[in-house]
């Protein structure tokens, strides 16, 4: 995995930990009797702040690394599992589509995933389900369109029967009922 | 004991009754499936069903509930070594080698030692109900504030046995789980704490939906990620393998002890006898570093563990009186609902009934067995459906799953948003198992610590007060001394050796 990887993460850490410690303040830290509801989260909050920046300390570039670094690595950043290092710049333009694919693929899937939770209230769970594995099969795994659909309707009526009926979970009904 | 032998005997006799005997393989099927089926777990379950219970014999209604309520502890294995999606919360443990097990082929295996490690499990901790439940529920009885402390903080130690290659990492995992479980309500003052205002957030993060997240989700993106792989990133390559299951014996012993020392704890949950299971398997073992890459302890231990948990919690509620969880206090409603009133007058009053239902969990475990063992081929057929159908219906199972739990939709964006937590954790190499621990653990331990505070009136001592409490402190101690020290070893040789 990337430097940049480990270092945006860092600050992410580090902008979490600022913030527990902001609003920990906010709280009680002691009591007469011991430890109030602020103590132990500002604690934990300059704990991770200090680990992020050693964090952040490990995966900084310096300046002899870069220059090796440069040479040998696709400054591209990597998107892929496999480290940046194995990625020669533009000699592959195939391992490159692949890996480009792959993120979008997880792009897309997280879309989808994000509609659902618009719709879900809103079209119902028979609906939203059905256009989710619908959107997954035929957009996502390139699947034929009729196949596709009809899967989608069988796997959204079965599992709405069997959590619904059989299983009396409640499951939302779109706002026409259905 | 030869009076106990023969009260169960007894109660064998009605237990064995052809309608009884259908009411614990129909409550033994209903808890794998509600197991299997993550969101819904055996307190739902159980609570729906106790209105249609009521219309059968008491017996019969409590012989099913009770194995719904055991029967989960298994269903929610399968799902976590099939896909990494842990079933119920103590089934999360089970994802860090089961799944790794599946993914080498060893998916039949792991299902396996998972099915006699929870029948071993479950029927030794059923024994000691029947000869200990009294005098080992008077020593739960002395588990105050203080030695739940003391019990908690020796969990938490096991942080450092999961911390993987980089301590840092493992420690940041382990503070992101303790600070994603303080969001809500204070467990002492009461006060909001990290709500920002929002009313959904007053009721906390569900652990349930960042489980799923953690281990589910983020294993789809993952596999969603890497096409070449999404045709079989899972393969059934080979047959149970008995041999290596029978090499697993000393860790169902262990995991036995655990599991059936902690059930008799009330409050303590299921997922820590789990842990520390698994914790003291990687502990004792011989090549700690196979753990979290499929090693078959990792799956032996803490499922037995799990399920001598299930069965002993059930000890403090025939003996006492008092339910350990949630799914045991409803099924105190469904005893009390038939007219049974558990603690020590129901051995006295109904002294039949009791005994009818102590023996039912025999029968329980072995239906379990004879029911899962032969399962496992069908089971393992899941990972012949493509993988891209497959991960279709497994977010639809944990979309469900996530939605049951309050209605709310905003588990499954806490889900679907720890998916991504835990995709990167992957990409970043972050372990997943210290999160995990301390999001369960973290508050019952704060909670344990300001507790005792509380009735010391500030007084620090009280922790050293009971040897329980002092006993735990010092294995706690010695664990962090343990590893300590054998990391300084390592890193003062790789700097020699440099």
């Amino acid at each position: 995995m990337n430097r940049r990887a480990y270092l945006i993460a860092a600050g992410l850490l580090l902008g979490l930990a600022v913030l527990v410690c902001a609003q920990s303040v906010t709280l009680v830290i002691w009591t007469p009797i011991g430890p109030g509801p602020g103590f132990f989260t500002v604690i934990m909050g300059g704990i991770l702040g200090i680990l992020a920046v050693a964090l952040a300390m490990e995966h900084r570039k310096k300046p002899a690394e870069v220059a090796s670094a440069e040479s040998a690595v696709d400054t591209t950043p990597s998107t892929d599992a496999e480290p940046a290092s194995n990625v020669v710049p533009g000699s592959d333009t195939k391992t490159g589509r692949r890996l480009n694919s792959g993120s979008r693929r997880v792009v897309l899937l997280f879309l989808g995933l994000a509609a659902v939770l618009v719709f879900f209230e809103l079209l119902g769970y028979r609906f939203t389900i059905f256009l989710l594995l619908a959107y997954l099969l035929v957009v996502i795994e390139k699947r034929r369109l009729i196949s596709s659909v009809a899967i989608a309707v069988v796997l959204s009526a079965a599992s709405f029967y069997v959590f619904s009926d059989l299983l009396s979970v409640p499951l939302p009904i779109s706002v026409v009922g259905i | 004991m030869s009076e106990s032998i023969e009260f169960l005997l007894q109660g064998l006799q009605i237990a064995l009754r052809p309608e009884n005997l259908i009411f614990a393989l129909i409550g033994c099927l209903l808890g794998t499936m509600v197991g299997v089926l993550p969101g819904i777990g055996p307190t739902a379950t159980t609570a729906m069903l106790i209105p249609i219970a009521a219309t059968f014999n008491p017996v019969a209604s409590i012989i099913m509930l009770c194995a719904i309520y055991y029967g989960a502890q298994y269903g929610g294995t399968i799902t976590s070594i099939l896909l990494n999606t842990p079933g119920e919360v103590a089934s999360a443990v089970t994802c860090l080698d089961g799944y790794q097990m599946a993914k080498r082929g060893r998916a039949a295996t792991a299902l396996a030692v998972s099915a006699v490690g929870s029948f071993v499990g479950g029927t030794i901790a059923t024994f000691g109900l029947v000869f200990l439940a009294l005098p080992l529920s008077s020593v739960a009885l002395r588990f105050g504030p203080a030695e739940f402390f003391a019990l908690l903080l020796f969990g938490l130690t096991l942080v450092v046995g999961l911390a993987g290659k980089s301590l840092k990492l493992a420690f940041i995992s382990a503070l992101l789980g303790a600070l994603i479980a303080s969001v809500g309500i204070d467990p002492v003052l009461g006060e909001p704490r990290f709500t920002f205002g929002s009313t959904q957030l007053l009721n906390g993060i569900g652990f349930i939906p960042v489980l799923m997240g953690l281990f589910g989700i983020s294993e789809i993106l993952t596999n969603v990620k890497n096409p070449e792989q999404m045709s079989s990133p899972l393969k059934q390559t080979e047959r149970t393998n008995w041999r290596a299951i029978a090499k697993t014996g000393p860790s169902i012993a262990r995991g036995t002890g655990v599991g059936f020392l902690l059930g008799l704890v009330p409050g303590v949950g299921a997922a820590v006898p789990t842990f520390i299971s698994y914790g003291l398997e990687k502990k004792v073992s011989k090549f700690p570093g196979r753990f979290g890459s499929g090693a078959i302890e990792g799956v032996a231990g803490p499922e037995t563990a799990n399920n001598a948990y299930a069965n002993a919690s059930i000890i403090p509620l025939f003996a006492l009186g008092i339910p350990a969880s949630a799914t045991l206090a409803v099924l105190m409603g469904a005893f009390l609902q038939n007219g049974l009133t558990p603690g020590p007058l129901l051995f006295v009053e109904h002294a039949d009934l009791a005994w009818a239902i102590i023996a039912s969990f025999f029968i329980g475990n072995v239906f379990l067995l004879v029911l899962n063992l032969p399962l496992i081929p069908a089971w393992v057929a899941i990972l012949k459906i493509p993988y891209s159908l497959l991960y279709g219906v497994i977010l639809v199972f944990s979309i469900v799953g996530a939605y049951a739990l309050r209605s709310d939709i905003f588990d499954i964006a806490v889900m679907l948003a720890f998916g991504v937590v835990g995709y990167w954790f992957k990409r970043l190499d972050i372990p997943l198992a210290p999160l995990c621990l301390t999001l369960i653990l973290a508050p019952m331990v704060e909670k344990a610590l300001r507790q005792s505070l509380s009735v010391s009136q500030g007084d620090p001592s009280i922790f050293i007060s009971s040897p329980i409490s002092i006993v735990l402190l010092l294995l706690s101690g010695t664990a962090i001394y343990a590893f300590v020290s054998k990391t300084v070893r390592t890193e003062h040789r790789v700097s020699v050796d440099e």
